[in-house]
């Protein structure tokens, strides 16, 4: 049998005492340095998306003046569609508020609109976040919703100096209250990991069963005002197939997401008012 | 001061291959596909450096990595790349750093031993589930599957630095 040479194993018992120590270290000095390494490698990634935006400035620099002009009277037209729907919006918010002095309700919640580049997105079996390019510069908050043209993204988990990281509707750990359009009735809305190359997916539970989705006729989720991150009415998905679930008292089914989720390049925060 | 500089330089390394396979994965984010690449980072480091010096460039490693992912994985890479980094450093006379061959295998192990622990993690704190074990099936085979590519490429680039540097005169005497 072979002897025991406890300096054979000097570089475990190393180890096994380095372990020990950084175990013992207190919690401020290990949140000080993830918070440090993060702060070093927020210009690297910075630094890459700017390259990116001057790639696409250069590339567009290569349209032609005709095409420009095009592109100009697209936007001209555009510009004069989106106008009447702001005067539109003014005029209902107007109406709101006439109404919410008359029925002395207490005002929603309104929020800063806060647009920002992604610059990096990590999707995986393990966790589901993206970087975008504005943290505590911008006043981005821990907890921020963030939203795109085609609703929700997810939320803020952390903020840094240049640079916040955003859950994703699609990760596990994302849980909002939720309500269909047209039932006021709170369900509760989970992201569900990405399977295959289709699009995205979340799940619904504790849906009513006298409510009925239908392929031809999918059941559009929105998003309540319950939780404070969000303002009610954005959509989450739609949702076209329920079955009852592991209650037995409530259904439960697949949401179907917005594909471009997954590919998303610019993104809003909302940042609460009442938060500055 | 030469393993200071060897040390500092096979930590520039892992950010670089680091960095890369963070560029290719956000490319990749339409598809199922994500490469976890952190295996080759801990087999030159074990191999070339002194014992502190590997314990010190595989903590900096690890804690760039764990700064880069969500907080509730903790310290999950700084501390398994310094297990395995002094397992293999304590067997280190055993393999054959000079050729490419040795070192693709123990990364390629390393690496599916990351990913498998990863999961694993996940799973200790989340229910189980089959979405779950198919997309961290399909992050392993596709992990495993570019990882001797790319470490024949990166244990090269390393060796390259260290020759261009002059870091190389005493690489074995630690």
């Amino acid at each position: 049998m072979a002897k025991f040479h406890l300096g054979n194993y000097k570089p475990i018992i190393a180890l096994g005492l380095f372990l020990l120590s950084w175990w013992l270290v207190p919690l401020f000095v290990k949140s000080f340095l993830r918070l440090s390494f993060n702060e070093i490698q927020a210009p690297i990634w910075n630094t890459k998306a700017q390259l990116d935006d001057l790639a696409n400035f250069w590339a567009q620099r290569n349209h032609s003046k005709t095409e420009l002009i095009q592109a100009g009277r697209e936007m001209a037209r555009q510009k004069a569609y989106y106008q009447y729907y702001a005067q539109l919006n003014q005029q209902l918010e107007a109406e709101i508020e006439r109404l919410e002095a008359i029925l002395k309700l207490p005002s929603q919640r309104d929020y800063r609109h806060e647009v920002a580049r992604v610059i990096k997105r990590d999707l995986n079996a393990w966790w589901q976040t993206m970087e975008i390019r504005k943290g505590r510069n911008y006043g981005i908050e821990k907890g921020a919703g963030v939203i795109f043209a085609g609703g929700v993204v997810g939320k803020v988990i952390e903020v840094y100096a240049f640079t916040s990281r955003v859950e994703l509707i699609t990760s596990p750990n994302f849980r909002v209250a939720a309500t269909f359009e047209a039932d006021q009735r709170p369900i509760i809305y989970q992201g569900q990991r990405q399977t295959a190359l289709g699009d995205p997916l979340g799940r619904v539970d504790n849906v009513p069963q006298d409510l009925i989705a239908q392929s031809n006729r999918p059941l559009k989720l929105i998003t309540t005002d319950y939780g404070d991150t969000f303002p009610a009415g954005l959509k989450i998905g739609s949702v076209s197939w329920l079955e009852i679930g592991r209650t037995g008292i409530f259904q439960a089914g697949s949401v179907q997401l917005d594909p471009r989720l997954l590919k998303l390049d610019e993104v809003t925060v909302l940042i609460p008012l009442s938060i500055e | 001061m030469t393993t200071l500089y060897r040390l500092l330089l096979l930590f520039g390394c892992n950010l670089v291959l680091f960095f890369l396979s963070g560029l290719i994965n956000h490319a990749l984010s339409g598809l199922p596909i994500y490469w976890l690449l952190v295996g080759p980072m801990l087999i030159l480091p074990a191999a070339y450096l002194s014992y502190k010096g590997m314990l010190l460039c595989l903590l900096l490693t690890g804690l760039w990595i764990d700064a880069s992912i969500p907080n509730q994985f903790g310290g999950f890479f700084t501390f398994n790349l310094l297990i395995i980094g002094s397992l293999l450093y304590r067997h280190r006379k055993r393999f054959h750093f000079e050729h490419n061959f040795h070192p693709i295998m123990l990364a390629m192990a390393a690496n599916a031993y990351f990913i498998v622990a990863l999961s694993i993690w996940t799973l200790w704190h989340s229910s189980w589930n089959l979405e779950f074990a198919i997309l961290a099936l399909i992050s392993l085979v596709a992990s495993q599957l570019i990882l001797p590519l790319l470490a024949i490429w990166f244990f090269s680039f390393q060796r390259c630095l260290i020759q261009h540097f002059q870091l190389a005169e005493t690489l074995h005497a630690d």
